[in-house]
């Protein structure tokens, strides 16, 4: 954290309701934790931001690591550091240049990934 | 000799047997007859401004352009469920309930005001619990104000309304086409039942609103309880800031080389890619939270509908290429929005009450028209009114003749100079070459019935525009037909007076051949075509009683003139 390349990881940086529920990426169908508000903003083991990626097979989740264990979050109901498409494509979309400089409507969806 | 006027005008000396033309009044009745028949066949039920419409249609978008408000785009938006959202959300078709239970929740997520939903939940697939449980966030979020699109079977419809009542309201959805070749989309604010948009009389069954009407209601002023009059959408051609980032939209083209593509492919080919109402696709709301989304949802009005292949629920409308059909409502709700009470009436057919108003102006404007170049060729006052705008110099002279030749170039030099600068819009072309069409008859031929037939057609725009819709298309359509009836009616006269000078001139029944035995009822049949006042005889064929006139200048002649006189050119024998 706080290194160049960091800064260019894709983050979770907030929630934007009072709690989301953490999956896990074998069952979606299951929450495994409820995290809150403060939880994340607090010292816990929730602490945010979340190093996140994109799940490729579900276009609506991102994957998440939290305190070393990796779960799936709906992605609309999180902020990123940049906003994140749900489309299929964007696991495999690379920033152009190492770093994505350009919103996801400047960069339109799918548009930009090589 | 002299005139013999009515009844049934009579040259007797020089002609054999004697000429019997139809008396004056005669010949008004009929040329005026054809003349309102042909207006009417060509203006009022089809043809002419039928041609026009789809032109008269540029220049009113044109128009719409530059004095439409943007506070209904700005209150609007459309999320929409693209083809390619599917395969991106790795989804199937239909869309799962789970997957719009989701898309629900994200659009509560974002905090909208209203909310049409343009889909029918009509199918029990077993998944529908969570789709109700969102459903009812939803509703609660916009405090009631979520609309659900009704399907057209009345069985569907009540297991509709009995599985979500509470928590959406149903709209109804139903379409009006477009009308004809413009393109130009109307819209349905309600109905009764299920049946076809009518306009409000049979009161049987449960009203319902249209979703932009619903979505209206609560804020918009001014909106009839119940079967508001059908709108004729306004529909801008600009493209949304919004939607130029993410979609791939057309590149601008000057307004000339757009204007040449309309005229090689067709007035309505030129249409934007991209549509008016701001968008955000399925991919974008259910991906992480986006400032831009947050901006167009956040105490909007969201339309959510589809674009699949396989629904087939498009529109076309004159501006665009087909959009989902969402968009419909997306935009009469943007015209209701940005235009009130006001929002501009559909056209009604004219059997159809309280349609006589517009019957009248289109009939009634006709037969001003109608009467006025009719009239001109028979009242003194026609030339009161060429007084004003003609000069004192006999229009024959040389100098004259040249001066008109010199100032049309210069005028069409300078339209083309406009024209050709790219500056312009198509419309913008368009309003061009009329403008400088009407400088050239106005200005330089100095025909003073033109400028007053133009008068009398801008007065009748003006003063109906708010509840007879004379556009564009009518005030050309109008001005079109005045010119083409004064040129028919020029040829008839002309026909009329060789016909005449014949009668006087070839005396022999050798030289009538078959039709010698028929002089009297041809007398008849032609002579109804003469115009003007008469006075005839001695190889001087029937001449106008209008001085300027008494120098025979024949039809081409007097087309230079601009109005028509009563004169005729001696034939070739």
């Amino acid at each position: 954290m706080g290194s160049a390349a960091a800064a260019d990881e894709l983050q979770i940086t907030n929630l934007r309701g009072n709690s989301v529920d953490l999956f896990g990426c074998d069952d979606l169908s299951k929450s495994v934790w409820r995290v809150s508000q403060s939880e994340f903003r607090g010292p816990g083991k929730f602490r945010g931001p979340w190093p996140a990626t994109k799940e490729p097979d579900k276009p609506m989740f991102l994957r998440v690591v939290v305190n070393g264990d990796r779960y799936c979050v709906k992605a609309y109901l999180v902020e990123a550091n940049t906003p994140v498409p749900a489309t299929s494509a964007g696991g495999e979309c690379q920033p152009k240049g190492g770093k994505q400089s350009k919103p996801a409507f400047s960069r339109g969806v799918g548009e930009g990934c090589r | 000799m002299g005139a013999a006027e009515d009844p049934g005008t009579s040259f007797g000396s020089s002609f054999h047997p004697p000429l019997r033309v139809p008396s004056r009044g005669v010949r008004i009745v009929v040329q005026s007859a054809l003349l309102f028949l042909v207006g009417m066949v060509v203006l009022v039920f089809h043809g002419l401004k039928f041609d026009l419409t789809p032109w008269s249609q540029v220049m009113m978008n044109d128009i719409v352009d530059r004095i439409y408000p943007d506070s209904g785009q700005q209150d609007t938006t459309v999320v929409l469920f693209q083809e390619k959202n599917l395969r991106e959300l790795k989804a199937g078709y239909p869309v799962s309930y789970e997957l719009q239970a989701e898309v629900f929740e994200a659009i509560a997520s974002y905090g909208p005001r209203a909310v049409f939903i343009d889909f029918a939940f009509m199918d029990d697939r077993g998944d529908t619990e969570h789709l109700l449980k969102s459903m009812c966030n939803l509703y609660s979020i916009v405090e009631g104000r979520l609309f659900l699109a009704a399907p057209l079977d009345d069985d569907k419809r009540a297991s509709m309304q009995k599985t979500f009542r509470g928590c959406a309201r149903l709209v109804t959805a139903l379409m009006d086409p477009d009308t004809g070749v413009s393109g130009v989309l109307t819209y349905c604010t309600g109905t009764w039942g299920l049946r076809e948009c009518e306009e409000g009389l049979d009161r049987r069954e449960t009203f319902l609103d249209s979703p932009a009407v619903a979505m209206a209601r609560h804020h918009v002023v001014g909106i009839a309880p119940e079967g508001a009059e059908r709108m004729e959408i306004l529909w801008p051609s600009t493209t949304s800031e919004l939607n130029r980032k993410w979609m791939k939209c057309d590149p601008e083209e000057t307004g000339v080389r757009r204007m040449l593509t309309r005229l090689k492919h067709g007035p309505l080919e030129v249409k934007e890619e991209c549509a008016y109402t701001n968008t955000v696709s399925v991919a974008h709301l259910l991906g992480t939270f986006d400032p831009d989304v947050e901006r167009v949802i956040r105490g909007k009005a969201v339309f959510y509908g589809a674009s699949f292949d396989a629904a087939g629920d498009r529109v076309a409308s004159p501006t665009y290429h087909d959009l989902p059909g969402v968009y419909l409502h997306a935009m009469a709700y943007d015209n209701l929005v940005s235009l009130g009470s006001s929002y501009k009436r559909a056209d009604r057919a004219a059997w159809v009450w309280p349609s006589w108003r517009s019957a009248v102006a289109d009939i009634g404007l006709l037969a001003a028209l109608v009467m006025l170049w009719v009239a001109a060729g028979y009242a003194s006052w026609s030339r009161a009114l060429e007084t004003p705008v003609t000069p004192e110099e006999p229009r024959g002279s040389p100098k004259t003749f040249i001066n008109q030749v010199a100032w049309t170039m210069v005028l069409l030099a300078g339209v083309g100079a406009v024209i050709g600068s790219g500056l312009l819009s198509e419309a913008a072309v368009l309003w061009t070459v009329v403008a400088g069409y009407w400088g050239y008859k106005v200005l330089i031929r100095q025909d003073g019935l033109f400028l007053v037939a133009s008068a009398l057609v801008a007065v009748a725009a003006i003063v109906s525009f708010r509840v007879l819709n004379l556009g564009p298309r009518n005030v050309v359509g109008y001005l079109a037909f005045f010119e083409m009836a004064r040129h028919v009616t020029a040829h008839l006269d002309e026909a009329a007076r060789t016909y005449v000078r014949f009668r006087e001139t070839a005396t022999s029944d050798r030289a009538w051949g078959k039709w010698a035995r028929w002089k009297g009822p041809l007398d008849r049949a032609i002579g109804v075509w003469l115009r003007g006042k008469l006075e005839g005889g001695e190889h001087g064929g029937v001449r106008s009683a209008h001085p300027r006139d008494s120098h025979d200048l024949g039809h081409r002649e007097r087309r230079l003139h601009g109005i028509g006189g009563g004169s005729g050119r001696t034939p070739d024998h």
